[in-house]
């Protein structure tokens, strides 16, 4: 933590020095520019001998400065740039020195120092140019050469036209008056070139930007002055070309100066504005102007030269045109083979076949098969020229789409391989977490099975257990069966008693095996059912019957209303008695002396329903939804005894029935179940007898 | 184990089970129901004492040692001596295929445990009274 604010605050510390510099830098410029314009021409020491090589020697001081401070790419840029500025130093103290001597002629070893500067600038730029492996740099190259054609055309007609034509000049004289405009269409076409391929919104771009222009028409105007006005006053000109040597210094100390090499996807791009085609068009139509001005002037001298400008004028235009539709074209297969990748990755799944996926619509984008899909991450310091772009997976860099810069030329080509190589990281993203989630779900399988298994042998061990359970019940049964028979000697009446206990509990124990197994069986999904028809009153009836004694015993009554035309029933009719005497007998439990139970059977459509109401203890409300749950018993049952398996067996048997059970219950009231079972065999289920899930 | 094998004029029943108070419950309920009892406490003992006393009717548990109720049975059939002899097996699972493999090794009727001893010899003598 403490090293990384150190590091700030140095880096803070560092931006506030390199401000502070610039800033005295600017002071010192304008104070450069302010002296050399107030003192007057005759001081021709100081100013052609001191303060101009001065301006010259602190640009190309302060743009040596900025190399050494801001490091840049390609450093060679700047410095041909000062080697250009520090060719004016020399050029102007020569001529400082000349006119002192009064020897200066025209031309003069000067003018080679200054004709020098130009081409170093020129290849300055150049230099930018190739080291930012700038964008679509034939587009550029054409409009600066329609700029440079308009450019040398005017150069041609208004400035060295004028030297060649001139008889009073030598031929040295004219060639090097010459090569001044040619040396500034050179400058101007470099500039162009490299201005229209990058972004000028840095600042020290802005000021180079600037200080060219100044230089060029500081050239102009010097040219201008010399062949259309009276010879001596360069004061403009002087001016301008001082501002643009100054202005050239500061854009090299400023920190924004390492754009000027910059590589492009580290810069903002340009868009193709509307202003710069509309420049391109008023440019193009230079040769069209200045036929024009000869057509009005009748001087016709340079007629063959502006045509051919016009002819080199359209055929760059044309082939802009070409190149735009090209683009296009690119641009519409680009996108068609991204939407044949992001149809593809949505049926594929698996690692290998993802990639192969990827691969091939890299190979549509990038022709040639030099861009690949590779399984290495990409080394950051490799500075060999290769593009990447990351695949991520859960956060991590698995992999990345790599492809060779000058393929990858076009900005369009480059956003669809990073599209290629987020669509691979969703897609190897996605089939990582479905494998996640597979792994999940066989685990949870395997869970699964494993309780089923312990399930199994859960059942397994209850119907054991509960088989084990009956021999030893028949020889309680069996021998209290045998003394209440009396066949061994009689049994006084307390012995009696005690016995029929014995017997009694045996058989209530038997009944709650029979529960427990009934249950076993269902949860084994190994209920079986023995259909036939059944007279379901006939059913009723016996369990009627079967209840009676006890029922007499607790002073309750019970009775049947049935109808005569009731439709037999396509039913288990063990299980239909099994069903009723639970029902029947339990409403006889739970009613207490002096109560009724109704059993009311009755058939509607291809129903049977059966009613057992009893004016029992009832179920309290909360617990009514609970009543079929196994071992639940409702808190009103008291000290009457039973396992709480009754009616969930009651309620199994109606299921595979494929029937309905519902209760209404009051406490204190009474209690009402409803049982409607369905008269036909279901169509699906042919087998008389089956297995119920 | 054998009580009055002996007498001409009574019947004789084979019962086999392992549990000797079963064993005794049955002894005591059919000998006073004018029965001569032989019994046996395994599957091997109960085929043997079938076919030295050549009963008129076994009782077979289901679940012995040695040899289970399904295997005595298929055994008697299969001996000529023994071939036509009434068989009633004990079993305390009643369900789904434990009846039916009863009557396929060759079994008269079953009677469920728990039963009552009254219950059994009603069935002993249905069948016996029926030839």
């Amino acid at each position: 933590m403490a090293t990384t604010r150190l590091h700030t605050e140095t880096a803070e510390a560092g931006h506030r020095a390199d401000a502070h510099l610039w800033r005295a830098a600017v002071w010192g410029a304008v104070a450069l520019w302010a002296a050399y314009m107030l003192v007057p021409s005759e001081h021709t020491v100081l100013r052609g001998l001191v303060l101009y090589p001065l301006a010259d020697i602190a640009s190309v001081v302060a743009v040596v400065s900025g190399v050494r401070r801001y490091r840049p790419r390609a450093p060679a840029a700047w410095l041909l740039i000062a080697g250009g500025l520090a060719s004016f130093a020399v050029a102007d103290f020569l001529l400082g020195i000349l006119q002192l001597q009064g020897t200066q002629g025209f031309p003069s070893v000067a003018d080679v120092f200054y004709l020098l500067a130009y081409p170093l600038f020129a290849g300055g730029l150049l230099v930018a140019s190739r080291a930012g492996f700038r964008e679509g740099r034939r587009g550029t190259f054409i409009d600066a050469g329609i700029i440079t054609i308009a450019a040398t055309l005017f150069a041609l007609l208004l400035i060295t036209s004028k030297y060649i034509a001139d008889p009073d000049l030598s031929l040295a004289a004219a060639v090097v008056a010459s090569a001044y405009p040619l040396a500034d269409v050179l400058l101007l076409a470099v500039t162009a070139q490299f201005l229209l391929s990058t972004s000028w919104r840095p600042l020290a771009l802005r000021l180079l930007t600037a200080s060219l222009a100044l230089i060029l028409v500081g050239d102009v105007v010097y040219s201008v002055q010399e062949l259309y006005t009276s010879a001596g006053d360069r004061r403009l000109a002087d001016a301008l070309l001082l501002a643009g040597v100054l202005t050239l210094g500061l854009a090299g100390l400023h920190p924004s100066m390492t754009a000027l090499t910059a590589r492009t996807s580290e810069v903002t791009l340009p868009r193709y504005s509307v202003r710069r085609v509309v420049s391109l068009y008023l440019i193009s139509l230079v040769p069209v102007v200045v036929l024009a001005i000869q057509a009005l002037t009748r001087r016709v001298d340079y007629v063959w030269i502006t045509l051919l400008a016009m002819v080199a004028i359209a055929a760059l235009v044309v082939t802009r045109f070409v190149d735009l539709v090209g683009q296009t074209l690119r641009a519409a297969e680009r996108e068609a083979a991204l939407s044949r990748f992001g149809s593809d990755l949505l049926f594929r799944t698996g690692h290998d076949e993802l990639v192969t996926t990827a691969q091939r619509a890299v190979d549509d984008l990038v022709p040639g098969g030099t861009a690949r899909v590779v399984e290495t991450r990409p080394d950051p310091t490799d500075e060999t020229g290769l593009f990447t772009a990351l695949v991520v997976v859960n956060g991590h860099a698995v992999g990345s789409v790599v492809a060779d810069q000058r393929e990858t030329a076009e900005q369009g080509t480059r956003d669809a391989l990073v599209t290629v190589a987020r669509g691979l990281s969703l897609a190897l993203e996605r089939d990582s977490l479905l494998e996640a989630e597979q792994a999940t779900a066989d685990s949870l399988a395997e869970q699964n099975a494993q309780l089923r298994e312990l399930d199994r042998m859960k059942d397994q061990l209850v119907s054991s257990v509960s088989h084990e359970l009956r021999t030893p019940l028949t020889s309680i049964g069996g021998y209290a069966e045998m003394l209440l028979g009396q066949e061994f000697g009689d049994l006084n009446d307390d012995q009696q008693d005690f016995v029929e206990v014995i017997d009694r509990n045996a058989r209530r124990l038997n009944r709650i095996i029979d529960d427990i197994l009934f249950v076993a069986r269902v949860d084994a999904g190994r209920l079986s059912l023995e259909r036939s028809w059944v007279d379901v009153a006939e059913v009723a009836a016996a369990s009627v019957e079967a209840a009676l004694p006890r029922a007499r015993q607790g002073g309750v009554s019970v009775e049947l209303t049935a109808p005569d035309d009731l439709e037999p029933l396509w039913a288990d009719q063990t299980r239909l008695t099994q069903m009723f005497d639970n029902l029947i007998s339990n409403a006889v439990k739970f009613t207490p002396p002096g109560g009724t139970i109704g059993v009311t059977l009755s058939g509607a459509e291809d129903m049977v329903s059966a009613q057992i109401a009893d004016t029992g203890i009832g179920i309290p409300p909360g617990e009514v939804d609970r009543l079929f749950e196994r071992f639940f018993r409702a808190s009103t049952v008291g000290a009457v005894d039973g396992t709480g398996l009754g009616l969930s067996i009651v309620k199994s048997i109606v299921e595979v029935h494929d029937g309905t059970i519902a209760v209404t219950s009051a406490e204190g009231v009474g209690t009402t179940i409803t049982v409607e079972l369905p008269v036909r065999q279901p169509a699906a289920r042919p087998a008389e007898t089956e297995a119920v899930e | 184990m054998s009580a009055d094998a002996s007498s001409p004029t009574k019947p004789v029943i084979l019962i086999a089970d392992d549990d000797e108070d079963i064993l005794h419950l049955l002894a005591f309920r059919l000998e006073r129901s004018g029965y001569a009892v032989v019994s046996a406490k395994d599957g091997e003992e109960a085929l043997r004492v079938a076919r030295e006393h050549v009963p008129d009717l076994a009782v077979l548990d289901v679940r012995m040692p040695k040899l289970d109720g399904y295997e005595v049975t298929r055994a008697l059939r299969a001996d000529e001596a023994t071939r036509r002899m009434p068989i009633i097996l004990l079993t305390a699972k009643v369900q789904d295929g434990d009846v039916q493999r009863g009557f396929d090794a060759g079994a008269d009727d079953y009677v469920r445990k728990p039963f009552s001893p009254q219950e059994l010899r009603a069935r002993v003598q249905a069948i016996l009274g029926r030839r």
